[in-house]
């Protein structure tokens, strides 16, 4: 079917005649009244202060012992873990108590189109990131499937301290731009709506739970 | 295309006698101008605003050359691109992707474009089944309804109005509680999601530089709208384009938090074409289609900001009128104050020859508006267009005495003397009645301050 | 004024804010060789500060008259606290007064502490706040008849804000939003008092 771009390109060039054009004097300081320190604690603090009060939450862990027993505290239900397969290298030992009580499947277990019916069932993901935003509560994925992180009812990011940026000035960035992949997809907090009368329900669509695991070593 | 917005003077009479829908549109509507000003408190708006403002400027003033990079982008990056002067020819070419692709069921998140061209009735009646699957549009489809408020769309509704309409169409128990029916609601759209095999939403930036569409939302449907499905089309307008990434950072932080008090919404989702061949989901197919309707003829005109807008929906929260009459009173898809403006323009003023009055001109919308388009004085500068064009007899009679009244400072003082007197005539009364109606009239004095000032007695 | 050796001088002519009216007025404001002229009504000021030189732009015979106007017009308490100074005055005077933020004012004027700078002057007066009182009453000109139910409805809002502040008096420094508050008030059988700010400040000196 042929478009309309020329008919409509004519009519903006007509009207642009007319106008003046203007280019933006565009300043690159922080919107921010107080810019946050590069401390991890203190960025982290923050992080987790604006994921809580989504409803989500945050942890530092020190060793893979105690996210193996935080995952199998929060992991209950037999409907399925998804374990992408990036975490799932890193973390080998933190999550080998739990492969080993849990129905699981790694990303690698997925063809390229792949059933979405077969993401649909899992209770939990466990996902890495590319990034975090402490200003916002924000996690950046950048994964190479999509649906995991729209469908499980229960979301977790492993991540390290230095994935933990300070805010979105860091994240909107030219090496952000340039990193590829067909997709960004940030996640802040809960799935969540409030279109019945203005109240607030979490996990419409996607996850109603979301925690963020910081591996310090 | 005649809009229903031409009755809005019948129109807003049925909607403000309804006391319960005025009583959830208080409730709502004054929750989100609270929670958007707590949200601010943490950045410099003024300066998110100076800066949002600058950029949507340049982005409409070089609109030729900055759709043309976008384009050029996107089709880089694997998308079709398809620009439509009017609503029949995006719906067609919607409708033609859809046969193509022997689609029989579609997902759709939320687009003020797609209600703006009638893109689902039109498309079920073509026989594709075609969900809504926001909450808020979700609900307003099963009731055979139009959203009132750009990102609230069923926000006229109680939630037991919702659970009565939950349990005729979908068959839930009488349960009232938002939690219950939200659960309800993604138990049966989840079944959609699975079975679809297209997906459409719209797009709240569209980056030049990159190609990239923008969807940010709050509930996850639209992450699964794009991504689900074999086919993904976006529907957005030619003034959507931004010039860089990095604008990003400027329009992120006053979205959310002009439209719902967030900081950032739930969801942002920077999509750049179809799949990669490093990855095993997301759509092979992805389509952009690029509405004008009306968009083009602004430019160069006294209307251009307009375009800026960001559709976050702050005007209509603060809007007095709006709270007490609400969206559907607007007829239009487009309700509230950037309605009133955006109205006129996209369907012609012949369309919502009210709309532009409809408003105190109290400039709250202007006040709270993101990209600092000065919504007041644009809706005076259409009523000016409207009145030069059109008057009628009665007020240009009235004007015309008034103007030789307010030049003769003799006759001004006069009628003023006059003013007890002239309104025991039954023409005088019957030109106050719609002051009278519903209020009093005050007492005139028995001395004008001008006497009193003359007489010397104020000294 | 005669205290604080300001002479005024009452204009025969009144003040238009109707863009007709405006070309070819002779022996109008713009002739006004006072030094300041003063109105009692933000939305009037407004007319004439903000929106008569963009009207006026293309008229060469009133677009320089209309900008240098412009500079010496001043809403009342705008001229009490930036040209009089507000410390020279003192009032007495014991009531609760409430005050409705007009929105030309507040929002083409930029008047928010004045007025109640000049309030606070005043010994005996309790001021209490209105809920939301930066949201309009509902006149906004031809819009109180054009749209009476709407216009009506927001004035209702407006009241029943007022009556939770159990003040006694409404205090504004527009007429117009006064006119309207005050007779639909009468109409719903409101006995609270409208007034203008200077109708108080003459109280309290009196």
């Amino acid at each position: 079917m042929e478009d309309d771009r020329e008919k409509i390109f004519g009519s903006i060039r007509r009207g642009l005649r007319q106008a003046e054009q203007t280019d933006a004097a565009r300043e690159n300081r922080s919107p921010l009244k107080e810019p946050l320190s590069a401390d991890f604690q203190i960025r982290f603090e923050k992080f987790n202060s604006e994921l809580v009060k989504l409803g989500g939450e945050a942890y530092v862990l020190d060793d893979f012992k105690g996210i193996s027993d935080f995952l199998l505290r929060h992991i209950t239900d037999d409907a399925g873990v998804f374990i992408y397969d990036e975490v799932s290298g890193i973390y080998d030992s933190a999550l080998s108590e739990l492969r080993s009580s849990r129905t699981y499947k790694l990303s690698t277990d997925f063809e390229n189109d792949y059933d979405k019916r077969d993401v649909a069932q899992f209770g939990s993901a466990i996902l890495p990131c590319a990034a975090c935003i402490a200003e916002t509560g924000t996690i950046v994925l950048r994964n190479s499937m999509r649906l995991p992180a729209a469908l499980a009812t229960r979301l977790f990011v492993i991540t390290e301290p230095v994935r933990l940026m300070a805010s979105l000035d860091g994240l909107f960035t030219d090496s952000f731009r340039d990193a590829g992949g067909s997709n960004l997809f940030l996640v802040t907090g809960p799935s969540r709506t409030a279109d019945i009368e203005k109240e607030l329900v979490t996990g419409v669509h996607g996850p109603k739970e979301v925690y963020v695991i910081f591996h310090k070593e | 295309m005649e809009i229903e917005a031409k009755h809005f003077k019948e129109l807003y009479k049925k909607q403000i006698v309804k006391d319960r829908l005025r009583s959830n549109l208080s409730k709502a509507t004054l929750q989100a101008v609270d929670s958007r000003e707590e949200s601010f408190k943490e950045v410099d708006f003024q300066f998110l605003r100076a800066q949002a403002k600058m950029i949507r400027e340049e982005s409409v003033s070089h609109l030729n050359e900055l759709l043309s990079e976008f384009e050029d982008q996107a089709r880089k990056n694997g998308c079709n691109i398809f620009y439509a002067q009017t609503p029949e020819k995006a719906r067609a070419y919607v409708l033609d992707v859809a046969v193509r692709n022997n689609v029989k069921l579609i997902v759709k998140s939320k687009s003020m474009v797609t209600e703006e061209i009638e893109l689902v009735p039109f498309l079920s009646e073509k026989g594709i089944e075609t969900v809504e699957t926001d909450l808020g549009e979700y609900i307003v489809q099963l009731a055979k309804e139009k959203p009132s408020h750009i990102t609230t769309p069923a926000i006229h509704k109680s939630r037991t109005e919702i659970a009565e309409l939950f349990h005729e169409k979908i068959g839930t128990e009488m349960n009232d509680d938002p939690k219950f029916l939200t659960a309800e609601a993604r138990r049966v759209l989840r079944e959609k999601f699975l079975a679809a095999d297209m997906g459409i939403s719209g797009a709240n930036f569209l980056i030049a530089e990159t190609g990239d569409a923008v969807i940010v939302e709050n509930e996850g449907n639209a992450r699964l709208s794009t991504s689900s499905t074999n086919v993904h089309v976006v529907v957005t307008g030619i003034e959507k384009v931004i010039p860089k990434f990095s604008d990003l950072r400027i329009f992120m932080r006053v979205l959310g938090r002009s439209s719902t008090g967030q900081k950032l919404t739930s969801y942002v989702s920077v999509l750049r074409g179809p799949r990669t061949e490093e990855e095993k989901d997301g759509p092979r197919e992805v389509h952009i289609v690029l509405l004008d309707n009306g968009r083009s003829s602004l430019l160069g005109t006294d209307h251009q900001e307009v375009l800026n807008c960001i559709r976050c929906g702050a005007c209509l929260n603060v809007c007095p009128v709006y709270r007490n009459i609400g969206g559907h009173a607007y007829g239009s898809v487009y309700p509230g104050p950037i309605g009133s403006l955006v109205t006129p323009m996209y369907f012609g003023e012949k369309n919502a020859p009210d709309l532009p009055f409809a408003s105190s001109l109290c400039g709250n919308c202007s006040e709270v508006c993101p990209v600092g388009i000065e919504i007041h004085h644009q809706l005076l500068s259409l009523r000016h267009e409207i009145v030069a064009a059109r008057k009628s007899r009665i007020e240009r009679f009235l004007f015309k005495n008034y103007r030789k009244t307010m030049l003769r400072p003799g006759r001004y003082q006069m009628i003023g003397r006059f003013a007890r007197a002239l309104s025991k005539f039954s023409v005088v009364r019957r030109i106050m009645k719609p002051w009278t109606d519903y209020r009093d009239i005050p007492e005139f004095p028995s001395q004008s301050f001008r006497e009193i000032y003359k007489s010397g007695k104020l000294n | 004024m005669a205290m604080h050796q300001i002479n005024a001088f009452m204009p025969d002519g009144p003040a238009s804010t109707h863009h007709s009216t405006i070309h070819g007025k002779a022996g109008s404001e713009f002739d006004l060789k006072q030094d300041y002229v003063v109105g009692p009504s933000g939305s009037c000021i407004a007319m004439m500060r903000n929106f008569y030189p963009g009207l006026l732009q293309a008229d060469q015979r009133y677009s320089q008259v209309a900008a240098e106007f412009a500079t010496r017009i001043f809403e009342f308490t705008e001229f009490i606290n930036n040209v009089v100074g507000v410390e020279k005055f003192t009032g007495k005077l014991n009531a609760v007064v409430s005050f409705h933020d007009s929105c030309h004012g507040l929002r083409e004027l930029g008047i928010k502490q004045g007025p109640r700078n000049i309030l606070r002057r005043i010994n005996g007066l309790k001021l209490i706040e209105l809920p939301y009182n930066e949201v309009c009453c509902g006149f906004g000109g031809t819009f109180a008849v054009k749209f009476p139910e709407i216009s009506v409805a927001m004035a209702d809002e407006k009241l029943k804000n007022f009556d939770q502040t159990k003040a006694d008096i409404l205090v504004s420094t527009d007429t117009s939003c006064l006119m309207h508050l005050h007779g639909r008030a009468k109409r719903k059988g409101f006995n609270q008092r409208f007034a203008h700010i200077a109708e108080i400040m003459a109280e309290s000196i009196s």
